[in-house]
């Protein structure tokens, strides 16, 4: 209970910080949408290496890696390493080093398939004297030992290395891009609800990213290959009326098509007009999907024990306009990312296996899935503090 | 079997009969235990458990940073990149006193987001999303009793802050700790020390035993020290253990001298019964058995003494830990006393002294008692005959004795205990106990006619009686003795030492006033104001002078030191500093405005082995620098080294401008008192506080007393137990003389003239014993000053006699003898002389 506490503190931090993005609903305490100047409007002047680091007039920005890999044996497993950043307004009366003007969380997990075993770490730094950050210069974003570097050279495919570790397990890889970093939505703007215009981010992908290294687990090594996806997201935090969480998945499929698809959800289950995604061609070539045009139905629930949270671990998904219908079927059920005492509410984030047909044709691939606002702390604001209920119940 | 009981009935029943006296030795024995397990219990209480309280947040670290003038913020950064398993824990360390208490407790900057660890360590009830980051944040441990909510004036460093206490975190019983902790950006600019960390605590896997700290040294800079955590614990350990080893030896003078009063018991019952031993060794008692017997009779005084000594020992802690924890605060670093915990080991010491002084010490009575044939055993005096017949043996083993002492004079400390300064003084001390009879003797003689004059012809007659009684008076001479050496070389010691730092004091704190950051002080505690400060006092009129002074906590050969940094051109015109090795002070200044020389103290250069002219290879700041001894100085501010440097020139590797303390030098023709309040007005505003020399000096003696309070007390101890010995020996010379005073009765001695016969001799003993105890104890006191005091502490302290208080304490001596004497007196008066004779 004691430790439960602590952490809650920390915990509310986070919950201001990445609340309302995360929770596209939950409305934080004093971080709305004045924290930070940055605007996400139509037109926004992609430019590279730049924009693929942080952006601090921004309010939140992640950057998220997924990807499936094997062993040389076959075994499978996933991996997420994820680094979230959120803007502070601070008071710089006297400048330190240790001011939390920039927040920076991470995400750690690994998928052993084959064990049925899921890895989870967080790790939570302000910027500090170098403790997290991105930087152009070094074209690096970290947070402690956790990294990606971007290697110098072919700036419109560009090398990313991935670094992370913890006691139980290491992960080094070498991803490099297949396709061309897409933008997502209408004029670099990917809008997330029909109704508001507003409620919107700056988001870039790399879909298909062939990865290489090393992934350890307990010590025990494994030479791994496999393909990666990146997302690359940054807005200023708007709640979303009436929205609880979101569902997303990224598909990888065989015929070297890409799929980035999802729906913001209402207390219901429901979507409203609020899916839509976009599709990119083996070629590289992006189409959005516009609201309505992507159908997500969710099938079997899986009860978490840790949070008790149910999440619809498989799906159907249906594209009528391209003729496409995808069974999506998690690797294992366990893939709930919570930590212990941990900051952010608790998702489910996992890879996932697909088949289905597109215009009659079978066709299949791989994939990741993201489900949020399915635990019960996480749909009543009230994580793990009776305080933070009261504070933030009435956004609701 | 017949016969042994009746043997243990005979020393039985005497022990009975006797009870008054039986009662006086199991007291000495019990005095004498009882010292050494409170000193033993308080030792461990507020030692033993020893924990420099800024480790209260160590958690479960493997390794610590540290550096000189504290760690780069960006040190954390790399290291919490290195591709590592590692985890680690960033520390701002100071002290923050609450206003409304004045209490001084530690007040740690953590890294409240960041810091994996902490939710291991403590729990903060309630807190909230931007209470974390406010500046005025505080969590208050539950050992405070401050409520959540509550308002807290604090000061740290130069400034008072309200901070705002947002919840309290548990801590266990067992520690107790009382301190403060904030968010580390806080508490950097509570304590100003914005940009620098004091710590980085490193946690490794358990599972993994690998060298880390051969991975972190590439991304520390070089000046920072890689540590195994709990160092400080053991640095304080090995710094008070030299401490703990003094006040050891001194408790075991306390039973030392209460083997004597044992002594004299047994001697006594040997003496009443020799005929009793006479009949049982003629009905056919072996003279094994008589000897058991008497060592039997002694172990009973040791086992009861020893059981009353550790339940009187137990409540003496109570008080002691009081002394012995003040002497630790004032001498090293403020500590919290744990619990007094009477271990076995502490058991079997007490009984194992106790029983081992007592058949020590019943030896050579019970040998005595077995020696003779039963009709010699029932002559008396044998012992006094003995005495006389060895007394030229005695001197010469004496005098081997006393090369010995000589020679363990010059034996190296061992582990830095003083083991040869130990055992010189015990082995003066059996010198004077050999060369007591002799000395005694002719002592006595000239005694005896020069008292003649004044006292009468009983004079003479007393100083002849206790001339005869040679075995006797010798033991008593030698115990008396003993204990007035112990009050001797102490008095010598400690008036010696306090009259060194009186001095000291006095050319050391050479500015008119000096101010430092008002809230914490004391050791260790680190607190800085702002150069502006100095900078402020400079404009004051009157002030000639102001000293900017820093000190920065570092490490020499894994040794704690401290380096001050001084402006060392003020020292030309105020000399605050004294050379030991008569360097000459201009040139010294001089090499020390280079900036690659630095002064060292006596300790420093004793404990190192580096003397003038040595170069030292310092870690300042991020690097290790090179740097000359200039001159090696005198310093009496504590058990820790010292190191002096020009500020101006070390500022390079030291890059914190901030300060210490000034010292403000005013005009000769400034009005002092008036200088006070113009002072106070200049730095207002600033958490400072202005202190009269005067008052630092009075408050440094002030602390020294405090810490030598118990030295005193162990001291008084055992001199009542030599005075109670004292009592013991006159009235066993009384009933052995029992006949000579029945005769001189028969021949018309009044009872008047009795009485003073006996208060004669036992002021001739006590001046015996005050005169021998001199010697004794001046002997002593050069060994504790030249050896023992030099080999535990490194300090050379300047021999000063505290004549007053010598002269006081003999006549007290003498007093005491004589007032000792009054009871023997009387009953030596009372004697009805024809049943004695009848009886003899």
């Amino acid at each position: 209970m004691a430790r439960r506490r602590w952490r809650a503190a920390r915990l509310l931090v986070l919950a201001a910080a990445l609340g309302g993005a995360l929770g596209a609903g939950v409305d934080a305490q004093g971080a709305g949408p004045e924290t930070g100047a940055g605007r996400v409007v139509p037109g926004y002047p992609f430019e590279f290496p730049r924009d693929h680091f942080s952006h601090p007039a921004f309010d939140t920005e992640w950057w998220y890696y997924t990807g499936n890999l094997e062993a040389a044996s076959g075994r499978h497993f996933g991996f997420e390493l994820t680094f979230f950043r959120k803007t502070r307004a601070v008071d710089r009366v006297e400048p330190s080093a240790w001011d939390l003007d920039q927040f920076w969380l991470a995400h750690f997990t690994i998928t052993d398939t084959r064990e049925e075993r899921f890895i989870v770490d967080e790790r939570a730094n302000r910027s500090g004297p170098g403790i997290a950050g991105s930087d152009v210069e070094k074209r690096r974003i970290w947070n402690g030992n956790w990294s990606v570097e971007w290697r110098p050279g072919d700036e419109a495919r560009p090398t990313q290395v991935l670094t992370a570790m913890n006691r139980t397990a290491s992960l080094r890889l070498t991803l490099s891009p297949r396709k061309p970093a897409v933008v997502h939505g209408h004029g670099g703007v990917s809008r997330k609800a029909a109704a508001d215009p507003r409620a919107a981010s700056h988001y870039l992908s790399f879909t298909r990213l062939a990865a290489t290294g090393t992934l350890t687990i307990e010590s025990e090594a494994f030479a791994v290959t496999g393909l990666a996806w990146m997302d690359h997201e940054f807005f200023a935090d708007y709640p979303i009326e009436g929205k609880v969480g979101w569902d997303w998945m990224s598909i990888q499929l065989d015929d070297g098509v890409d799929l980035m698809l999802f729906g913001i959800r209402d207390a219901n289950g429901g979507y409203g007009a609020d899916t839509t995604g976009t599709l990119v061609d083996a070629g590289g070539a992006a189409r959005h999907l516009e609201f309505g045009e992507v159908i997500l139905r969710p099938g079997r629930r899986w009860r978490s024990g840790s949070t008790e949270a149910e999440y619809p671990v498989e799906w159907e998904v249906e594209i009528p306009g391209i003729g496409l219908r995808l069974d999506v079927r998690p690797r294992i059920d366990a893939q709930e990312v919570f930590a212990e005492g941990g900051i952010l509410p608790a998702y489910w984030e996992g890879a996932v296996v697909v088949s289905g047909e597109r215009e009659g044709k079978p066709t299949g691939g791989i994939g990741y899935l993201e489900m949020t606002g399915y635990a019960e702390e996480f749909d009543t604001g009230g994580i793990g503090d009776e305080r933070t209920g009261a504070e933030s119940g009435s956004a609701r | 079997m017949a016969r042994a009981v009746l043997l243990f009935r005979l020393i039985v029943r005497s022990m009975v009969r006797d009870r008054a006296r039986a009662l006086l030795t199991v007291s000495a024995v019990a005095l004498g235990v009882a010292v050494i397990v409170a000193v033993d219990l308080a030792g461990e209480a507020s030692m033993g458990s020893f924990r420099s309280s800024l480790e209260a947040l160590q958690g479960t670290a493997s390794h610590e940073i540290t550096q000189a003038g504290g760690i780069p913020d960006a040190v954390h950064g790399d290291l919490v990149r290195l591709e590592e398993p590692l985890v680690f824990s960033p520390r701002v360390e100071g002290f923050a006193s609450l206003v409304e208490t004045g209490e001084r407790v530690p007040l740690f900057g953590v890294d409240l987001i960041g810091d994996p660890t902490l939710g291991e360590k403590g729990s903060m009830a309630r807190p909230g999303t931007s209470e974390l980051l406010d500046p005025d944040s505080v969590w208050a441990s539950d050992s405070l009793g401050i409520a959540p909510g509550a308002r807290l004036a604090v000061v740290g460093a130069d400034r008072r802050t309200e901070l705002e206490v947002r919840g309290v975190i548990e801590t266990s019983e067992a520690q107790a700790d009382r301190y403060l902790l904030m968010d580390i950006a806080a508490a950097q600019r509570l304590l100003g020390r914005t940009g620098r960390l004091d710590r980085i605590y490193v946690h490794a896997p358990l599972d993994e035993t690998r060298d880390w700290e051969e991975r972190l040294r590439p991304v520390v800079p070089p000046g920072a020290a890689i540590l195994p955590s709990g160092t400080r614990t053991e640095d304080n350990r090995r710094m008070l253990r030299a401490f703990r080893w003094n006040l050891r030896m001194m408790s075991y003078t306390t039973i030392l001298v209460g083997a004597f009063l044992i002594y004299n018991t047994i001697t006594a019952y040997v003496v009443r019964r020799r005929q009793q031993i006479g009949i049982v060794r003629a009905v056919g008692a072996s003279r094994t058995m008589i000897r058991s017997a008497f060592l039997f009779e002694g172990a009973v005084f040791g086992l009861l003494g020893a059981a009353a000594g550790l339940v009187v020992g137990r409540l003496l802690a109570i008080g002691a830990v009081e002394a012995v924890g003040g002497t630790v605060s004032s001498l090293y670093v403020t500590s919290t006393p744990g619990d007094l915990e009477l271990r076995p080991w502490t058991v079997a010491l007490a009984v194992l002294t106790g029983v081992g002084t007592s058949i020590a010490s019943a030896w050579w009575p019970a040998r005595e008692a077995a020696g003779g044939a039963p009709t010699e055993a029932m002559a008396r005096a044998r012992l006094d005959t003995q005495v006389r017949t060895a007394s030229g043996r005695f001197t010469i083993v004496a005098a081997v004795l006393t090369g010995l002492a000589i020679a363990c004079c010059f034996v190296p400390p061992v582990d830095r205990i003083p083991v040869g300064g130990y055992l010189a003084p015990i082995l003066l001390a059996g010198a004077v106990a050999l060369v007591a009879p002799r000395l005694s003797a002719v002592v006595l003689r000239i005694a005896g006619r020069a008292l003649a004059a004044p006292f009468g012809v009983i004079a003479n007659v007393a100083a002849r009686g206790l001339a005869a009684s040679l075995g006797r008076t010798s033991v008593i001479v030698t115990a008396m003795a003993v204990a007035t050496a112990l009050v001797v070389s102490m008095g010598v010691t400690v008036g010696s030492f306090r009259e060194t730092v009186v001095d000291w004091l006095e050319s050391r704190l050479q500015a008119d006033y000096y101010v430092s950051p008002a809230g914490p002080g004391g050791r260790g505690a680190g607190s800085t104001m702002d150069e502006e400060v100095a900078a402020r006092l400079e404009t004051v009129p009157g002030v000639m002078d102001v000293g900017r002074f820093r000190t920065h906590s570092l490490r020499y050969d894994s040794i704690p030191a401290t380096l001050g940094l001084a402006d060392v051109a003020l020292y030309e015109r105020h000399p605050g500093v004294e050379f030991l090795d008569g360097s000459v002070p201009e040139a010294v200044w001089a090499e020390l405005a280079r900036g690659d020389r630095v002064i060292v103290s006596e300790l420093f250069s004793y404990r190192h082995d580096v003397h003038r002219g040595d170069t030292i290879r310092l870690a300042l700041g991020s690097g290790l620098v090179e740097l000359g001894i200039a001159a090696v100085f005198y310093d009496y501010s504590g058990e820790r080294d010292l190191l002096l440097g020009d500020r101006e020139a070390l500022l390079e590797h030291l890059p914190d401008p901030r300060l210490s303390s000034a010292g403000v030098y005013l005009e000769p023709d400034a009005d002092f008192a008036a200088s006070h309040a113009t002072l106070l007005r200049a730095v207002s505003g600033r958490g400072v506080k202005v202190t009269p020399t005067r008052t630092i000096r009075e408050e440094a003696i002030r602390i020294f007393d405090r810490a030598f309070a118990i030295t005193w007390a162990l001291e008084a101890i055992a001199m009542f137990v030599a005075i109670l010995a004292m009592a013991e020996a006159l009235l066993n010379l009384v009933f052995d003389r029992r006949s000579e005073l029945a005769l001189l009765r028969m021949h018309g001695a009044s009872v008047a003239q009795v009485r003073r016969l006996v208060l004669v001799q036992a002021g001739l003993l006590g001046a015996l014993a005050s005169g021998v105890g001199l010697v004794l104890g001046a002997a002593t006191a050069q060994v504790l000053l030249r050896v023992i005091h030099k080999q535990s502490f490194g300090w050379s302290v300047q021999l000063h006699w505290p004549w007053e208080l010598l002269a006081g304490a003999l006549g007290v001596i003498v007093a005491a003898s004589v007032v000792a004497g009054l009871y023997p007196a009387r009953v030596g008066s009372r004697l009805a002389p024809v049943e004695v004779l009848r009886a003899d």
